[in-house]
């Protein structure tokens, strides 16, 4: 957020400090008020508004309770062995028969829209999520590490110089950001959305070219991929309604220009889909695209305007048969998922559409998994996966496990296994799924009151942080899939937030030193783990950044620029003094060196980036760019942009 | 982590004003903001179970009630859809006696979309960056910046008439 709306937020917030608070809400009356309630019951307040209402919301919420309980009874009955598919709806994989059957699903919404915690209205929140944000504190609190980079980082046949590239999930997949290099040129996307611009790196920084996008198109981030510029985001419309409401409309897109000449890109296609853009990926020619599409069903709709209630591919309505069943019994929200051959980036080459309350996706190398906590109370969370070859997309499967997956590193596909690491209530657990996800191996119950910091699988062995007070890292080894087994526990203070194979049996941790108290952060850690005896892993280097007290790569895993050839770890973290970027190395005999701390200049929202071309470090954030020579780490150059 | 009634009371206490200012917002009526507050706590305290850490009350409260305030104000338009009544722009009528919200402020938030109501409201009264509240209303940080900007630059006109002529300026 920039200054002025900072300062606008905080004017907003100084005129409304006038408000009188009613009596009824003050602390004492509401202790009160919890006081005498009876047990599992709705609180008289709830009536208080129009008779209808009243009837309305209590019915709802007695079900939802009722629901909650037979829930738990349920899961109770299977021994706890972890939910399969058959508490679904259904399977996930059946297509729509025409559109009145999604109209159905829509319109039960609509009609149960304020019974809160109905089935499908389902995934309030997690209190994990609120967890995270006053644990963390800071900017940006998304995922974690990468598969990717193992051990190097790839080095493009095409380019002659050696450079990085974007921090991914998953090895093979690519990610968009926004920032990348091909080399030569780099890419940044503008603060405002508007642009990338182009810059070239040959005999110091230069502005070479400007892609712009007009207004009401947002672009979030791009790729740069044999020879050509994607561009991804979403365009918003707005509309006021008859009652007077103002709904804003989206759509997702993808525009590809051609970069035979950075300094002069051709736009050579764009396609489009309904809803807010929320990810996309690039594996083998192919653009994957996610948006999230909600129907607006509170303004009203009929079955006639299908328009209204159907997602738009390129325009077109998607037939009924590449959208698939809800897994509750209503539904309001898309998740759109659509492939481009980028040989053809002016069509979209197959789109399906799933139901959704909103959830997270990852992608391995075949097959795309949908995740998403059923409810806020049950903590159940649904997967759904999608077969993807060759830009053809199906729906393989559903299931579900118990708990929440703290993020795509909890969620691993080997050898045909889905593996999930799970926090559940007070407690975590590992599940192995077969190809139709369900469960054939579990271990349940571990490590109570603490919930999952960070995970990293590899092969037949996983490893995992929770944390309370200390930090236990987990190793599990999955080979046989029905009998996963935790073989090694290690139990050190602080926690690691990120988790990174570093060279062959190491494992670099990025997280914070916590005192044995569990609540005093002395900064940002880095730690090195020996894993070449799983069942003995060692801490063997620790360093911490004093008063650091936070770092992107703990939120975002792209924030990483990690190359275990060049012997670098950079990443930009934040101190009282500000945003800096830190370069480190690591030595087995030595422990960590910062090799860097320079001070980061460029201001914006999107986090800063590190990515080298050769021997020169980039560090891009907002307008600026700043160049490092890596023999020494000076400054050899700059470019506001 | 147990909780009592009290606990449960202590932790409420250091939130429970600019809960008021938020559901006020997006409820634009004192009666209505009251309830969703109730309900929230209600709600809040129902699940507590499952609330960990303490320092977490404050992102849990916040998430339950835009929660229950969304779903509210889905209920009101279908019963204003139901009954067929004209109705008037919200914000500008019925039940703000003694609301004490400043008439700007209304008046800047019934410009937004719901949508972005929220996310300003969680800005404004949660104090929560970008990426917070795209955890409490499930979308990508960046989509909540870009969001949150348009908002703002939206809200300017009103609060600010001076800035409206540089709107272009203040949109990112």
């Amino acid at each position: 957020m920039n200054k002025k709306e900072q300062e606008f937020i905080n004017q907003i917030k100084k005129e409304s400090e006038t408000v009188n608070i009613p009596k009824s809400l003050e602390p004492e009356e509401m202790e009160a008020a919890l006081k005498s309630r009876p047990k599992k019951f709705v609180w008289k307040k709830a009536y208080t508004i129009a008779a209808a209402a009243c009837c309305l919301l209590a019915c709802g919420i007695a079900y939802g309770m009722t629901k909650d309980a037979e829930h738990a009874g349920k899961r109770g009955a299977a021994g706890g062995a972890g939910a399969d598919a058959k508490e679904l709806r259904n399977s996930g994989v059946e297509t729509v028969d025409d559109y009145e059957e999604v109209y159905e699903y829509l319109q039960a919404y609509a009609m149960n829209a304020s019974s809160y915690d109905e089935d499908g209205g389902g995934a309030m929140i997690t209190e994990d999520s609120a967890a995270d944000m006053a644990a963390g504190g800071a900017e940006t609190k998304q995922q974690i590490a990468s598969e990717t980079q193992k051990m190097d980082a790839a080095v493009p046949e095409a380019a002659s110089a050696e450079y990085s590239e974007t921090n991914v999930r998953q090895e093979g997949v690519d990610e968009a950001d926004v920032v990348k290099t091909d080399g030569r040129y780099l890419y940044t996307l503008r603060d405002n959305g508007r642009a990338v611009v182009i810059v070239d790196t040959k005999d110091g920084l230069k502005e070479a070219a400007e892609v712009k996008l007009e207004d009401p198109h947002s672009i979030r981030e791009f790729y740069v991929n044999n020879g050509k510029l994607a561009l991804v985001g979403e365009s918003y419309r707005e509309e006021k309604t008859k009652s007077g409401w103002y709904m804003s409309t989206a759509s997702t897109f993808a525009v590809t220009y051609d970069l035979s000449d950075p300094a002069k890109p051709e736009k050579i296609g764009e396609v489009t889909q309904s809803g807010y853009y929320t990810s996309s990926r690039m594996s083998e020619g192919h653009l994957y695209l996610f948006s999230q599409y909600s129907v607006d069903t509170a303004s009203g709709i009929e079955p006639r305007d299908t328009e209204k209630y159907i997602p738009l591919v390129d325009g077109t309505l998607l037939p009924g048969n590449d959208i698939y069943l809800p897994t509750t019994k209503q539904a309001y929200m898309y998740a759109v998922i659509s492939s481009v051959d980028m040989e053809k980036p002016d069509e979209t080459k197959d789109s399906k559409a799933i139901f959704t309350d909103g959830g997270n996706l990852y992608v391995s190398n075949k097959n795309i998994y949908w995740y998403e906590d059923r409810s806020w109370y049950t903590g159940d969370t649904v997967i759904r996966r999608l077969s993807y070859q060759d830009g053809k997309l199906k729906a393989e499967a559903s299931g579900m496990v118990g708990g929440y997956i703290h993020d795509s590193f909890c969620i691993d596909e080997y050898k045909g296994y889905l593996r999930v690491i799970t926090t559940e209530k007070e407690t975590n657990s590992v599940y192995v799924l077969d190809e139709k996800l369900k469960t054939v191996g579990s271990i349940e119950g571990l490590a109570e009151d603490e919930r999952v910091y960070s995970a990293r699988l590899m092969g037949d062995v996983g490893y995992f942080v929770t944390f309370r007070e200390t930090d236990p890292l987990f190793s599990v080894d999955f080979s046989d899939p029905k009998k996963p087994e935790i073989i090694g526990e290690l139990k050190i203070p602080g926690f690691s937030e990120y988790l990174h194979f570093y060279g062959e049996d190491m494992l670099l941790g990025i997280g914070m030193d916590v005192d044995e108290d569990g609540f005093t952060t002395n900064g940002v850690k880095l730690s090195m783990f020996d894993i070449s005896d799983n069942t003995d892993v060692k801490e063997v280097q620790k360093y911490v950044m004093k008063n650091v007290y936070s770092a992107d790569v703990m939120y975002d895993y792209r924030a990483a620029l990690i190359d275990v050839g060049k012997n670098i770890i950079g990443f930009s973290a934040n101190s009282g003094d500000g945003e800096s970027y830190y370069v480190f190395s690591y030595d087995k005999g030595k422990g960590f060196a910062c090799l860097m701390e320079e001070t980061i200049n460029g201001t914006g929202y999107q986090t800063a980036r590190g990515v080298y071309i050769d021997q020169v470090l980039y560090v891009v954030k907002g307008n600026i760019i700043e160049a490092y020579g890596m023999e020494d780490y000076k400054k050899v150059g700059d470019i506001i942009l | 982590m147990k909780c009592d009634a009290a606990k449960f009371a202590g932790m409420y206490e250091a939130v429970y004003q600019d809960l008021y200012r938020f559901a006020l917002c997006m409820m634009r009526n004192p009666q209505d903001a009251e309830d969703a507050v109730s309900e929230a706590v209600v709600r809040g305290y129902e699940h507590r179970s499952s609330l960990r850490r303490e320092d977490a009350f404050k992102s849990w409260m916040f998430t339950i009630l835009s929660r229950v305030c969304k779903k509210k104000l889905v209920w009101m338009a279908k019963k204003r859809a139901a009954d067929e009544i004209e109705f008037f722009s919200r914000g500008d009528g019925g039940g703000e006696d003694g609301m004490n919200l400043s008439l700007d402020v209304r008046r800047a938030f019934a410009v937004l979309s719901e949508e972005e109501q929220m996310i300003v409201g969680l800005s404004v009264f949660g104090g929560y960056r970008s990426a917070e509240i795209g955890k409490i209303l499930k979308l990508k940080d960046g989509t909540v910046r870009s969001k949150r900007s348009r908002a703002l630059a939206k809200m300017s006109v009103i609060l600010d008439p001076e800035q409206a002529d540089g709107q272009a300026s203040y949109h990112y």
